[in-house]
């Protein structure tokens, strides 16, 4: 079998974390995020004042999203290709990955709806970026389940020849427990647990674009096992 | 560890190469211990830094917390480690029954702490302070929960590891994974005896 399509899609991950961030960091100026304390007026001064980096920012970050998908397919693949490969590991992981693809769809959708029309009620600006942002952290409650069956798929794997190496399932079991900092943040406009928080925010998105990267590299350094024998 | 020619008898895990240090369960379940704990040490960072700048608000909150509740729960997480060590030894020496009501100890006692932290819960709750009333309980609640899943999930490991044993006995792999058990369960009991006098006891 021929792995140079999965080598390529295994940049998936790295570029969709530059073309985000760049979105996200350099054109919309979300880091850091917009307060959940902020009031109506102040959210929508925002999105009047920067409109046009906003945008620009949001086209990023959507062009970025459909290299994740090329990624994923890269991953369920290797995990396909382990010993002892669980059919029910690999679909929870595709249906989660699925999934976070649409709720990324939606919640930059979100930030457009709140940025197309800058003029209108500060109330219904704010409702959008309150609707978004949430969206950004809550899933925060459904990724760790991806990085548990992928880190349960690995550590079921071959022990002398793994396909991806063990103490990478250990790393995914961390990033679980990092993701699932956010999942109370409907209660906080402020402190560590609201979407600006340390605990929510900042160290859920070392993890998240993280296990992108790292993700990438044990890609890029895997092998088919059927290849190897050949 | 000395190769004593009575654990080598046993069904031991260590290394008989004695110029390699033997490392109980295996790197990466050490490195995800390492990694959790770094986590907590970031709660407790960020729960310091709140407390010391509302000192005077934290410490009325702390006084409103029962520590009977507080000691049972390290008590029983106490107890449960030293099952869990004991049972390792059994299982090194080939008792598997003795290590099946050792766990069964150990499992209770994860049992015991949960019901014990729901009744404190309960109590805290019909006092009238919850999650919301100010940052002292919502550090409270926050540690204390996350702690709680902890117990949660290393008492389904234990309860894996039982389950095992009864169905396929015991062998150097089960040893292995006993061990990995025992360190995420002296984990989460070495963040409770943080976690308690932080919470409960500082004044």
């Amino acid at each position: 079998m021929n792995d140079s399509y999965l080598k390529m899609c295994a940049w998936g991950g790295p570029i969709f974390c530059a073309l985000f961030l760049i979105g996200f960091i350099g054109f919309a100026d979300f880091m850091p995020p917009i307060s959940p304390a902020d009031s109506a007026q102040q959210v929508a001064d925002i999105y009047k004042t920067d409109a046009t980096s906003i945008k620009i920012g949001l086209i990023f970050m959507m062009i970025g999203l459909s290299f994740t998908m090329p990624f994923v397919s890269a991953i369920i693949t290797r995990m396909k290709q382990m010993q002892n490969s669980s059919p029910t590991l690999v679909t929870t992981f595709v249906i989660v990955s699925a999934a976070l693809s649409c709720f990324l769809f939606v919640l930059v959708c979100s930030w457009a709806v709140a940025s197309f029309r800058a003029d209108r009620a500060p109330e219904i600006i704010q409702a959008f970026n309150d609707f978004a942002w949430i969206l950004l952290i809550w899933p925060v409650s459904l990724i760790p389940v991806s990085y548990i069956a992928l880190g349960l798929a690995v550590l079921a794997d071959n022990k002398q020849q793994p396909i991806f190496p063990r103490w990478y399932a250990f790393l995914n079991f961390w990033f679980a427990v990092l993701a699932y900092g956010g999942c109370l943040l409907i209660f906080f406009h402020e402190g560590p647990f609201a979407w600006d928080g340390l605990i929510a925010f900042w160290i859920p998105a070392v993890a998240f674009f993280g296990w992108y990267i790292v993700t990438s590299i044990v890609l890029l350094q895997s092998k088919d096992p059927i290849a190897e024998l050949n | 560890m000395a190769s004593t020619p009575e654990n080598l008898t046993g069904l031991t895990t260590t290394s008989t190469n004695s110029s390699k240090e033997y490392l109980p369960s295996e790197l990466g379940v050490w490195m995800f211990v390492l990694g959790d704990m770094l986590v907590f040490s970031v709660l407790f960072g960020s729960y310091a830094w709140e407390r010391a700048l509302q000192h005077g608000l934290f410490i009325t909150a702390q006084s409103e917390l029962n520590q009977t509740f507080g000691v049972v729960n390290t008590i029983l997480l106490l107890t449960g480690s030293l099952f869990v060590v004991l049972a390792l030894h059994a299982a090194r020496k080939g008792k598997t029954k003795h290590t099946q009501q050792l766990l069964l100890l150990a499992i209770s006692t994860g049992v015991g702490f949960f019901i014990n932290k729901v009744f404190e819960y309960r109590d805290k709750i019909s006092n009238g302070f919850t999650l919301l009333s100010n940052d002292f309980f919502m550090f409270y609640y926050m540690l204390t929960g996350i702690h709680l899943l902890h117990v949660c999930v290393g008492t389904c490991a234990l309860i894996y590891l039982y389950k095992r044993l009864s169905a396929q006995g015991l062998s150097t792999d089960y040893i292995k994974h006993l061990e990995s058990g025992g360190i995420v369960w002296h984990m989460v009991d070495l963040l409770w005896i943080a976690l308690f006098p932080l919470l409960y006891l500082i004044k």
